[in-house]
């Protein structure tokens, strides 16, 4: 993976003397200043969505918030999120699902960083968020747009999108230190670098993080990664902007419990090269473009040691995985009258995987999407803002379909919004419900579990109603936010055991073979409500409250209580007296049963803690914090029921120190 | 290397674009020898110095003008001495002070604290010539009415300069306590440690007014100055159009074209031999909003024509 930093490198100093070029040295005139000209800094799609005018609930996860939470990984922080539900599969990954449907791998929620989608084709597709290469301290905000937005955003965004974006290289600047340890073998180093070159802002952030997991459990895990960006400033109305990330490492799978399972390390390569080029005309008028390439790569060996006669009594296991999304996408925004503003876009998605126990040939598996959406916002009075939109969308897998979208916001008295809307969602399968051909090891033993996919699967439907309110007292701080919702969704891909037989020449273990494969079997109805609180009653104080009620009627009833019933998350922010921040969060969580494997685990709480305290050295900016997560019972957020005490969450704590100067 | 821009300075005579000496021919064409009339020294060819200059001479229909450049021979060697002499900018005032002659002057697109030290350096070399002038800047009592109309719960206004900016601060401060807000001020050190300066001014204060203090608000530092005071909720207050293009929430400044229509009636009022008036500031103002931003912090008021009005008025009253 040495060639494509290279190659970026080279392009970015090529960029870097391009843009240098064009501008030219400032003379310090006070007369000048009046006349000079500026760079469109805060352009449409930087601001952030405006609540009281969004088609839909947005929750915010703000820096503030990210920092009191004291979480190493940005998975967590969706716990704190009305309707998300996060748990630890293992140490290394993470699952972040809203209103439930899903076990370890997340799929129905479109997770965005800086616009480029991190949900992939890679395993059985869905969002890794624990080996990204972001780090958390690089996130600037968190946007969670609560329900579909198929109308928008296209096939990922069935149940919600995640908009995470990261800081800008003009605003992390000088050098930044974190350096964790703890309980759990927890161990991170993470550094940044920021400056300026010319017209170029840049910053570039490198990382090591390490811990043993879960106890109990074989899923320790250790990851390197470096991210770099940069922000040219190519012109006033121009800015083009250049990523790049690479994370390594490896988690620990298998169970030291189980005869057949061995402890191997995952080996994982998660990498992407960015370039956006925006163009801001005017306060209302943004057009923006967007290459990006995301490659993922997994490598998994072991050798089984199982208790059959030879030759099953050793039986060698490879899984390997390479997938690569590539994307090319065009925005415009802007403004038509007074009254109107639109937006469209197109994008176009090459998605490829390859993996020889996946799809029993290594021929890679492609998928492509066109995409072209729209969306109008008018203020057809004072009020009333009503909100249109449409997508449509073709995926080579299963063609073309449309997903309209249409929003009323009524702003009954000064900020005071009323909103209500329907809007349809669709998802199209992924390349492995698709096209999966999981039947063998290399040497040819067939795998107990058999998984073979489905061409002919259609895309799963969602039709949502909600009415919303969205209310704020600024002279008490307060905003409150609530989401009545009818979620029907149809044509549900499922898994359904099947019988079949073998093709001639596969060698059999002396155990009973299950097949499995997908079908658009189920339907389900999601009803609920969901209320957010952040209200902050003195400077020195800000709550957060997230309170979900969740029913969900699926044609399959393990799948029915695949969400908690009631979910609420307390966040408390405290400044105190002596330069000390205190921040408490606590959850309460009804039973679950994830989506696949696993058993029901029971209602939980938690409390997490951190307190913090800030002083300067030698004109260093610095932090001490202690961290202490899920401070009283043990609990479980996911069970196997393999052995009694695995996935047991228990009490850990660590430091961590801040620097920056 | 060729340069881009067009130097003013006296040895710039070479220098100057196609357009002002067409200017130039035209106006000397029109000067016939004439008893009395007003010299505009030409300026440099940016858009805010030729629409002045378009301004004067449409403002100033009837009387004889006679366009120049800083380079131009003292006027005394011409056929007859002008009544009034326009200058646009800080470096024609300048030169032009250094010329021994009578006749009052009339600064345009000078700032306050350059037409004082001009005034002041002249008044030393023992230059006894009249000087008037509209400021290129604004008021900081009608810069503070701003923030109270648009803003009125935003109490403490952050301000960052560097130590040259200290007087200027200090009548900042003054205006402010007139008008029961404070002003909460940083002293900018060094470049390097604005990104410190410009966090404890967003902890200290509610609202940032930038000044035309170059070294800390340029077109360079603008992108982190305004993405660090947004996520902070904290609305930047410009002092240019540019400004609230890029992201200031709001900016009451004045265009060329309403400062050179006050000038002409200055210079009209010298011509007609009336007591120089002196330096002041420009009496009609624009105010302009950026509304997205305003929407994305949850601000909302009037069209930017009605908050001009009533920045007016306002200022009528007082």
């Amino acid at each position: 993976m040495e060639r494509p930093a290279v190659a970026y490198h080279a392009v970015m100093a090529a960029l870097l003397l391009v843009a240098g070029r064009a501008t030219h040295a400032s003379q310090p005139d006070s007369e000048r200043a009046f006349f000079e000209e500026m760079p469109r800094v805060l352009a449409p799609s930087r601001l952030p969505t405006r609540q009281a005018d969004a088609p839909g609930a947005v929750s915010v996860i703000d820096r503030e918030m990210i920092l009191a939470s004291g979480y190493r990984n940005v998975a967590d922080l969706f716990r704190l999120v009305p309707g998300f539900n996060v748990a630890w599969f293992r140490g290394w990954w993470p699952t972040v699902n809203y209103h439930g449907l899903s076990g370890e791998f997340a799929k129905r929620v479109l997770v965005l960083v800086d616009g480029r989608s991190i949900n992939t084709e890679f395993n059985e597709s869905g969002v890794f968020f624990g080996l990204q290469p972001l780090a958390i301290d690089d996130i600037d905000r968190i946007e969670v747009l609560r329900g579909t937005n198929s109308a928008a955003y296209g096939t990922n965004a069935f149940l919600g999108v995640i908009n995470i974006i990261t800081r800008h290289a003009a605003i992390a600047r000088g050098t930044y230190a974190e350096v964790r340890g703890g309980e759990n073998g927890v161990r991170d180093q993470i550094v940044r670098f920021g400056s300026s070159l010319g017209p170029a802002d840049y910053h570039l952030t490198i990382g090591h993080t390490k811990d043993t997991g879960l106890p109990n459990l074989v899923d320790s895990s250790r990851y390197k990664f470096v991210k770099i960006r940069s922000d040219i400033r190519l012109s006033p109305t121009d800015e083009l902007g250049l990523q790049f990330g690479h994370s390594r490492g490896s988690g620990d799978e298998g169970s030291p419990y189980e005869v057949s399972n061995p402890t191997r390390p995952v080996k994982t390569d998660v990498s992407f090269q960015q370039i956006t080029w925006r163009r801001t005309l005017s306060g209302d008028d943004e057009i923006n473009v967007r290459i990006a390439r995301s490659d993922n790569r997994w490598l998994e060996r072991a050798i089984f040691d199982l208790p059959f006669a030879p030759p099953f009594d050793r039986v060698a296991f490879e899984f390997r995985n390479k997938t690569t999304r590539d994307s090319l996408g065009l925005q415009h925004q802007l403004r038509l009258s007074t009254d109107v503003r639109f937006a469209w876009g197109a994008e176009a998605r090459w998605d490829v995987t390859e993996s020889r126990l996946l799809y029993n040939d290594t021929q890679p598996r492609r998928a492509n999407t066109q995409q072209l959406f729209g969306s109008l916002e008018w203020q057809a009075m004072q009020s009333l803002t009503l909100n249109v939109g449409a997508m449509i969308e073709r995926v080579s897998l299963v063609g073309t379909d449309v997903a309209p979208r249409v929003f009323a916001n009524y702003e009954v008295i000064r900020d005071h919004t009323i909103r209500a809307g329907y809007s349809n969602g669709t998802r199209a399968p992924s390349l492995f419900n698709t096209y999966a051909q999981r039947w063998s090891t290399e040497e040819g033993v067939l795998l107990p579990l058999v998984i073979v996919g489905n061409s002919a699967l259609k895309r799963e439907r969602l039709a949502a109603r909600e009415i919303g309110y969205f209310g704020r007292l600024p002279l008490a701080r307060l905003q409150f936010d609530v989401r009545v919702f009818d979620e029907r969704i149809k044509d549900l891909i499922d898994e359904r055991f099947i019988t079949l037989q073998p093709p001639p020449g596969l060698a059999t273990l002396p155990i009973p073979t299950e097949y499995l494969t997908y079908e658009n079997i189920g339907t389900a109805r999601l009803r609920g409500t969901e209320i957010e609180t952040r209200l902050s009653p003195w400077q020195s104080t800000r709550i957060h409250i997230g309170y979900s009620q969740l029913r969900i009627r699926h044609s399959n009833d393990a799948q029915a209580r695949s969400a908690p019933r009631r979910a609420t998350s307390l966040m408390l922010i405290q400044q105190l007296p002596a330069s000390l921040h205190l921040s408490l969060t606590q959850y309460w969580i009804d039973p679950i049963r994830w989506v696949g494997f696993g058993q029901e685990i029971k209602q939980y709480r938690r409390t997490d803690a951190r307190l913090a305290y800030r002083f300067k050295a030698g004109g260093v900016r610095s932090e001490l914090a202690l961290v202490g997560l899920n401070l009283f019972d043990r609990y479980n957020e996911f069970r196997n029921g393999y052995v009694p005490d695995e996935h047991q969450f228990d009490r850990r704590a660590f430091a961590t120190l801040r620097l920056e100067y | 290397m060729t340069r881009l821009r067009i130097d003013t300075a006296p040895q710039a005579w070479f220098g100057h674009r196609l357009s002002i000496a067409a200017l130039l021919v035209l106006a000397l064409a029109w000067a016939r020898p004439a008893l009395s009339s007003v010299e505009i020294v030409a300026g440099d060819n940016t858009s805010a110095h030729s629409e002045v200059r378009a301004e004067l001479v449409a403002g100033l229909a009837g009387i004889e003008l006679l366009v120049t450049s800083t380079g131009s021979p003292p006027a005394a060697k011409r056929a007859s001495p002008p009544t009034v002499v326009v200058v646009l900018g800080s470096e024609s005032l300048r030169a032009t002070l250094r010329v021994r002659e009578e006749a009052p002057i009339v600064a345009v697109l000078v700032p306050r604290d350059s037409f004082e030290r001009a005034r002041e350096e002249a008044r030393l070399a023992g230059q006894r010539r009249p000087v008037s002038g509209v400021y290129l800047d604004q008021p900081w009592a009608r810069q503070i009415a701003l923030i109270r109309i648009i803003a009125p719960e935003r109490r403490r206004i952050g301000v960052l300069s560097t130590p040259g900016f200290a007087p200027q601060i200090a009548a900042l401060a003054r205006t402010a306590t007139e008008q029961r807000v404070t002003v909460v001020h940083e002293l900018v050190e060094s470049p390097q440690a604005l990104h410190v300066n410009l966090m404890r001014i967003i902890g200290a204060a509610d609202v940032v007014l930038a000044i035309p203090d170059t070294q800390i608000f340029s077109a360079s530092t603008i992108q982190h100055i305004l993405l660090t005071t947004f996520r902070a909720r904290q609305p930047l207050i410009g002092f240019s159009p540019a400004y609230v293009q890029a992201g200031a929430l709001a900016a009451v400044y004045s265009t060329p074209t309403q400062m050179a229509r006050e000038a002409a009636v200055m210079v009209r009022q010298l011509h007609a031999g009336q007591t120089p008036p002196g330096g002041q500031y420009p009496r009609a103002f624009t105010v302009s909003v950026n509304r997205s931003v305003a929407r994305s912090l949850d601000m909302t008021f009037d069209n930017d024509a009605a908050l001009t009005k009533q920045l007016e008025q306002l200022e009528r009253e007082r």
